[in-house]
């Protein structure tokens, strides 16, 4: 408990300091927010009532106290663009985020550790080197470029499946969670579901191409050095199966830098759907944060920021936990010998 | 219209009715969308529109965004339009009268008008309306700064006073749209309604609200008992925002969008050639511009402006990095606008300005350009212009800036660019508008007289413009104006642009109204 609490309160001090730098880093970027928010030809009465209405006409010490005392009851202000609260802005750009990174990680998880194992499986031969080759590729690729030619080829070529958008006209669900393929489920909406799936797929695919690639890369490593571990040698000699090798001796010991790599790429894979959803015309956080730094608009910079770095931070915080779980040698190091939960 | 007198200016029910028939406009549709499958437009019953900027208010207020601007048009109707001739007509407004010393405007309404509810067009509305610009003091503010009161003399008839004469008023009523005051007031909270109306909508439009989507889409139906409605406008508007031009092109080819004007110009071919659409091309009411620092600096001199504008090869410009989609600039003003000055096209002289160069006793002499290097006219530009002023001695060291730095950069002659290339836009399609706040040294030190400009002649001639009610005087004032700007060659005006709208085959109705970048979807006539 003691090791959770030390954890959180990091967490704290990691958003604290996070939210710190951004509002300083905002701040130090040239050009008048008032101005930004009352037109580039307001007069200067204009900007002067703009000012005081958004409190920019505090000192820069009182404009981040009273930040931080907004963040502490969980306002992270107003948007000067779209005037409404930025969490009401963020509870509506978010969804569409989210479904888009879940289906990315799954790709990820899906592809990139079978794959992996499977290269591992064959090195130096022939399912190796094409592996290989295709992770080096997928890992070259520039994401806006393979969204546009995944897009044009399957979607408009091939008809195969949809170009944008996260439903097709005409198919409309209630909104409960945002998430398209969840509320079409919700509403026992079978075609609707299929309909947001498919208009997933092409984003999806496209923001995980480079995060497979490098995650074939780290399991095949790791998977050879692990099945040539004595341990590993004398489970065959035994007789293991080669699945029950590769399973149970072989991704079991290197399940640590795995965990630790698909929770890292979480985090990167939220700053890679900016420019997924700009392609896709997927409404996530991306078009609003490109609208948010075009327009100056401080507190909706720092909500998706914010909301980024707590995300990461917590995915982290989770990746040490499943760790801590699930690795002996981590807990040893953690609590000393005695195992995690052992009587002392 | 002479507006030396006090004029009126009268549109009957005639006029009133073709111009919300003309601001009403149609489309259709792609008959199926389902994913990915190509389809024939099987209906007009509905056009959806490719969107490539944001979508992320709808509150009016903030019309001077020209992406907030097209989301609202089809939902609202302002006082006065620009037409597609660049004239001044009436939507809601049947009559106004501009007082001599540009000080007030008496307006009449057209009567039986109502807002989406039923509730009726009234003098209180445009009041609230325009006393919630002035306290927010944001968006089309800036434009109708001049702004005083209004006096209500009875739910038809009003008299809008100026805090100062100002003959731009007018035509910037043309982005205030007018809300419905008692449903404004009755959802506002303390904030003058802006949360709410950032998602809802309190107009009187050829089309009410269906549903919005913030950054995705916005759905419109037509309504059909707005005043003066037009049946052979499509039933249901989509807007989808699409912001790659590779995307709206897949899209359209697959029929799920039907319009677009964010084709890139190379694909433009394709469509033309293309028997299931039709291609037609606009006059946008956009220049690309070098402003120099004229008060500061070797571009100070006028002679080193004038070799620069005479290094730069504006055909080629034109022919090859606009694609054809533009033309080469003649003047201050681009060419959707009224009062322009008898100006020629720009054109290369090496020679001349490379005695230019010898003339002003420079030598290795090196300038700065400020420039946005994220759009791609502009990064062909700033190397196109540093290759030719390469040729007449001149270095040319470029300087990737985002626009706001350049414009906190405005705010001191010192900081102010030697050079600086950007795209501008008129805030309305009056020529004062533009001139006023850029050539003005009112502005100076402002974020809109981005050459730090100042003649007390064109001074003297802008204020007397700005400050009559004479159109004919004011016009004549204008082109002086931009001669005398010319002679200074204060600017670079390098190209016009145009824009190209697909749309299916047998849409009518597509014409640049000059008040509006963006779609006016209430024009678009689909039978």
């Amino acid at each position: 408990m003691r090791y959770l609490l030390r954890r959180l309160w990091l967490v704290v001090l990691t958003v604290w300091g996070l939210a710190t730098l951004v509002f300083f880093m905002i701040k130090a970027i040239p050009g008048d927010e008032a101005q930004s928010a009352a037109g580039i030809t307001a007069t200067p009465e204009q900007v002067e009532v703009v000012r005081e209405r958004l409190g920019l006409n505090l000192p820069l010490w009182g404009q981040y106290l009273a930040y931080l005392w907004r963040l502490l009851h969980g306002d992270l202000g107003s948007s000067i663009f779209t005037f409404r609260p930025v969490t009401a802005d963020l509870g509506g750009a978010l969804p569409a985020t989210i479904e888009l990174v879940a289906a990315a990680v799954l790709l990820n998880l899906l592809v990139g550790i079978p794959v992996g194992m499977l290269a591992a499986a064959y090195e130096r031969r022939r399912p190796d080197a094409a592996i290989r080759l295709g992770a080096i590729a997928g890992g070259a690729l520039p994401l806006f470029w393979l969204g546009l030619i995944l897009q044009h080829l399957f979607g408009a070529r091939l008809g195969l499946l949809p170009i944008s958008g996260t439903q097709s006209m005409g198919v409309e669900v209630p909104r409960v969670t945002g998430l398209a393929t969840v509320d079409s489920l919700l509403a026992g909406d079978l075609p609707a579901w299929w309909d947001a799936v498919q208009h997933l797929v092409l984003p999806a695919v496209t923001l995980s191409v480079p995060f497979v690639a490098f995650a074939v890369r780290l399991v095949r490593t790791s998977m050879i050095t692990a099945l040539e571990a004595d341990h590993v040698v004398m489970a065959r000699a035994k007789g293991a199966s080669p699945l029950r090798v590769m399973l149970q001796h072989g991704l079991r010991t290197c399940l640590g830098p795995i965990v630790t790599l698909i929770g890292m790429q979480t985090g990167w894979m939220i700053g890679a759907a900016v420019l997924i959803e700009g392609v896709f015309g997927r409404p996530g956080v991306g078009a609003y944060l490109t609208e948010a730094v075009q327009q100056k608009d401080t507190f909706a910079v720092l909500g998706v920021v914010l909301f980024t770095g707590v995300t990461v931070t917590l995915v982290n915080l989770a990746v040490d936990l499943v760790q801590l779980v699930s690795d002996p040698r981590i807990r040893a190091a953690q609590f000393g010998a005695a195992p995690l939960g052992a009587k002392a | 219209m002479n507006l030396g007198r006090s004029l009126t200016v009268t549109r009957g029910a005639g006029l009133g009715a073709a111009l919300l028939a003309v601001a009403t406009l149609t489309a259709c549709t792609a008959g199926g969308t389902t994913s990915g499958k190509s389809t024939t437009p099987a209906t007009r019953d509905m056009l959806t529109f490719g969107v490539d900027g944001t979508l992320p208010n709808l509150d009016p207020i903030l019309a001077s965004n020209s992406t907030v601007d097209q989301a609202v048009v089809p939902v609202y109707d302002a006082l006065l339009d620009f037409s597609p001739a660049n004239e001044i007509v009436g939507r809601l407004a049947e009559k106004w009268t501009v007082a001599p010393d540009a000080r007030s405007i008496a307006f009449t309404l057209r009567p039986g008008v109502a807002f989406h509810d039923g509730t009726p067009v009234t003098a209180k509305d445009v009041a609230y309306t325009l006393e919630r610009i002035k306290k927010l003091g944001v968006g089309v503010a800036e434009s109708v700064a001049a702004y005083d009161k209004t006096e209500i003399t009875d739910d038809t008839h009003f008299t809008i006073r100026l805090s100062t004469p100002s003959s731009l008023f007018l035509g910037a009523l043309s982005k205030v749209y007018i809300l419905n005051s008692k449903l404004v007031q009755a959802s506002a909270g303390s904030d003058d309604g802006q949360a709410w109306l950032a998602t809802h909508t309190a107009g009187s439009g050829p089309y009410t609200l269906a549903s919005y989507t913030p950054n995705q889409q916005i759905k419109y139906v037509r309504n059909d008992s707005y005043a003066g409605a037009d049946p052979r406008i499509a039933k249901t508007v989509v807007y989808r925002l699409l912001p790659e031009s590779a995307t709206q092109r897949d899209e359209l080819e697959s029929g799920n969008i039907d319009v677009s004007d964010g084709i890139d110009p190379i694909d433009v071919p394709a469509f033309e050639k293309n028997p299931r659409f039709e291609a037609v091309r606009l006059k946008k009411p956009q220049g690309l511009y070098v402003f120099f620092n004229t008060q500061k600096g070797a571009t100070a001199d006028k002679r080193i402006r004038e070799a620069v504008r005479l290094a730069y090869d504006y055909q080629g410009h034109a022919k090859t990095i606009l694609r054809g989609f533009g033309s080469v600039a003649a003047g201050p003003l681009p060419d959707t606008m009224g009062c322009r000055a008898d100006i020629p096209d720009a054109k290369q002289d090496l020679a001349r300005a490379k005695e230019l160069v010898a003339e002003s006793g420079q030598k290795d002499l090196k300038l700065t350009m400020a420039y946005q290097q994220i759009f791609s006219e502009h990064a062909e530009a700033a190397t196109a212009l540093q290759s030719a002023l390469k040729q007449i001695g001149i270095t040319l060291e470029l300087k990737p800036t985002a626009y706001p730095n350049y414009l906190e950069s405005l705010k001191s002659v010192d900081t102010t660019p030697q050079l600086a290339l950007l795209w501008d836009n008129p805030p309305t399609p009056d020529a004062g508008s533009l001139l006023y706040r850029t050539y003005s040294s009112k502005f100076l030190g402002s974020s809109t007289n981005y050459g730090q400009y100042k003649n007390a002649e064109v001074d003297a001639l802008l204020d007397k413009a700005v400050a009559s009610g004479d159109e004919t005087a004011r016009c004549a004032e204008y082109k002086k104006v931009q001669e005398l700007i010319e002679a200074d060659a204060a600017t670079m005006n390098i190209a016009d642009h145009e824009t190209v709208i697909i749309a299916p085959k047998g849409v009518t109705g597509i014409e640049l109204y000059p008040a509006h970048v963006g779609y006016v979807p209430q024009a678009y006539k689909v039978s």
